[in-house]
């Protein structure tokens, strides 16, 4: 097996959490802009929007946890 | 506490000729939330009291003269016309009103007209400018027989004094440098005009505008003090209106406040039959009061006249109810969060109660610092002061500070420091040490499982109200079993075999409870539960960041009095930031995991909140 050095399970682990949270905030950013536009047409609308627009929340958490393991690799092996 | 308080569905019927004093009662009992009646071919909607077109024209006035004016409701004033105010009358209000108006409008327009004036006259005195300090008289400026004469800005004047009066004797040439360039004024003999002008051009000469002025006699310097003087005796014209203004509003603000108020319920009364239904001879109002109000509404309605008809009823299951919730006085203001999602639906259970234990939990867990928390506590004491308006919201944050002060102590953390004067603080857990944090990350987990559970726990009492409780336990009860399976198969030595036919159990019972959406949300349910680790992500992030400006702080205070000073500030700053930070993301997080992953399990909502007829909104 090859052997992992240790820069790359952190180079790993940082390509994890960055795309992940780089496609919760590109999910986001859709989801909030549309929902600013609504909300304008009709401010009660202000905790649906909210909620809509921190489902893809949790992407960048998944990439997180996903991130926290590997670093464990790190220590692990 | 769990349920909103209960409804009765009432219809009054009555004659027409009885309609008037029923509004005025129920308008008065302030306890009716009518049910607005839609268009049917049996049943017509009613049409509003000819009055309300007067009523509504007298209120746009009012409201006019309220912004004219500039009057603002203060919260001192009495929230409700006094009763000897009773006098009060539309068309006296009406009368009053515009002659108020009458007033203000011509002292509006007579400071527009001042204002114009001094307009024109800055603009005049511009025009004046161009000549000021040339000396000559403007009605020099005019038309001569014998003389053409140019007036305006140029450049290199002295040349074309020279030049001018080489081509002939018959010239004069006044000049001043002023803040403008060049003034320059020539007067010459009107055979030399198109060769004069021909040098000027040559100098880029400019003709001054003198549209304003051309009437003006004197010099421009007199003309300029003249029209200033002016100017300062129209202002003070203007400043003495405007006072006149102040005192009328002062004096009749009061009027202005409760004639609005009373106008917009006057107006509310005249439309109010837009809200039933009714025949030729006879109206229907149907609606809902609460219970307790039962006996008040009969007795009143009685006196009113023996023709009326008047039936209580309880809500049928279909029906949506209005909602008044009812809680204890500290757990009402979390009912902030359902005005800001939606309200239960009135067969539902009100689980304000849940999230008055739950989110001052979750929010104390993420920002979690004994430090923080006494900061947030006393800025939101205060802001509970500043804006006795948002109470209900800054109660929320006031308990939510004191689960942050109680989190701290758990995690031993004062702004960030674990260490206090030498002192090390105790602690349960540390979120700055990995093991701390793995610790954490388990903890998180397992409050996402107990709070997931709660929500469907609560789902399964709210199905079997619903729909009985072979459906409750099939579709809230087949989660249990799906996590139970998942439990055994992942963490426990038990054979296999039991771990799989749970699993098998529970999709099956989740199918059978809550169809193929039910099976397809199993994935779902493991993903609400990681969503929870940002309780330990977002806290952590918090610590990292407080830790990063206690150690920078550290540095510089070893580094001379101005780094030491620097130090100070820059710890100062930096917790507030990373405060204003912990709040929000605290607020929001703790939020969404209630409205996403809490809510889900169990909250339909839907609910039409209880407006009675007669109580008026907040007038701005």
């Amino acid at each position: 097996m090859v052997e992992i050095t240790t820069s790359m399970v952190a180079i790993s682990s940082a390509v994890a959490i960055a795309t992940s949270a780089f496609a919760a905030a590109w999910a986001e950013k859709n989801i909030a802009v549309a929902g600013v536009g609504a909300m304008a047409e009709k401010e009660e609308l202000f905790g649906k929007v909210l909620i809509l627009t921190v489902i893809p929340e949790t992407i960048v958490l998944f990439g997180f946890v996903i991130a926290y393991l590997i670093l464990g690799l790190a220590k692990g092996g | 506490m769990f349920k909103p308080k209960e409804m009765t569905k009432v219809v009054i019927a009555a004659q027409k000729s009885c309609m008037k004093r029923v509004i005025s009662e129920l308008h008065q009992l302030k306890c009716m939330h009518i049910k607005e009646h839609k268009n049917s071919e049996l049943l017509k909607i009613g049409s509003p009291f000819d009055e309300a077109s007067h009523i509504s024209e007298t209120i746009v006035r009012v409201r006019s003269l309220k912004s004219a004016l500039g009057i603002k409701r203060n919260d001192s004033s009495k929230q409700e016309v006094s009763e000897n105010k009773a006098s009060m009358e539309t068309d006296v209000i009406s009368e009053k009103s515009l002659s108020i108006q009458q007033d203000i409008n011509s002292k509006l327009d007579e400071i527009k007209s001042m204002e114009l004036k001094i307009e024109k006259n800055n603009s005049i005195i511009d025009e004046l400018k161009q000549f000021a300090g040339l000396g000559i008289p403007l009605e020099s400026f005019s038309e001569y027989k014998s003389l053409a004469y140019f007036a305006g800005t140029a450049k290199d004047i002295e040349n074309l004094e020279l030049k001018l009066k080489n081509i002939t004797k018959k010239v004069a040439v006044y000049r001043q440098e002023n803040n403008l360039g060049n003034s320059i004024a020539v007067f010459i003999d009107i055979k030399m005009r198109d060769k004069a002008l021909e040098i000027l051009s040559l100098h880029k000469f400019s003709p001054a505008n003198m549209a304003g002025i051309d009437k003006l006699e004197g010099t421009a310097d007199e003309n300029i003090s003249r029209l200033l003087e002016e100017n300062s005796l129209i202002e003070k014209k203007i400043l003495n209106l405007k006072n006149q203004m102040k005192r009328i509003a002062e004096v009749e603000s009061e009027f202005i406040i409760d004639s609005e108020k009373f106008l917009v319920g006057e107006l509310e009364k005249s439309e109010a039959p837009l809200r039933f239904a009714e025949t030729k001879e006879v109206f229907i109002v149907t609606g809902w009061i609460l219970n307790e109000n039962k006996e008040a509404l009969q007795k009143r309605i009685r006196k009113i006249g023996k023709g009326i008809y008047l039936k209580f009823s309880e809500p049928m299951e279909n029906e949506n109810a209005p909602i008044k919730l009812k809680n204890p006085k500290v757990v009402n203001s979390f009912e902030f969060f359902f005005d800001l999602y939606t309200i239960p639906s009135y067969k539902e259970i009100d689980p304000t109660f849940f999230i008055f234990l739950t989110f001052p939990l979750l929010f104390g867990f993420i920002l979690g610092d004994f430090g923080y928390g006494i900061a947030t506590l006393m800025l939101f004491l205060i802001m509970r002061r500043v804006m006795p308006k948002a109470k209900g919201f800054f109660n929320i944050l006031i308990i939510a500070s004191l689960a942050t002060i109680l989190f701290g102590l758990v995690f031993g953390e004062f702004f960030g420091f674990e260490e206090v004067g030498g002192y090390h603080i105790p602690h349960l857990l540390s979120r700055s040490e990995d093991e701390g944090i793995i610790e954490l990350l388990k903890l998180s987990f397992i409050v996402g499982v107990i709070h997931i559970n709660l929500g469907l726990l609560i789902g399964f009492f709210n199905e079997k109200k619903s729909h009985g409780f072979s459906q409750a336990l099939f579709a809230k009860g087949g989660w249990f079993v799906l996590q139970i399976a998942v439990f055994m198969l992942g963490l426990t030595p038990y054979p296999k075999y039991i771990g799989y036919s749970l699993l098998g159990l529970s999709i099956l019972m989740l199918f059978k409870g809550e169809g193929i959406r039910g099976v397809l949300e199993i994935p779902g349910i493991f993903g609400n539960i990681m969503s929870y680790a940002r309780l330990m992500a977002i806290g952590v992030t918090s610590v990292l960041l407080a830790l990063v400006i206690n150690n920078l702080a550290k540095n510089m205070f070893h580094g001379g009095p101005v780094l030491f000073a620097a130090g100070i500030l820059l710890l100062a700053v930096g917790h507030i930031i990373n405060i204003a930070i912990g709040i929000l993301g605290s607020f929001l997080h703790s939020l969404r995991l209630h409205y996403v992953e809490f809510f889900s399990k169990f909250f339909h909502g839907g609910g039409i909140k209880y407006s009675p007829f007669g109580v008026q909104k907040d007038i701005e």
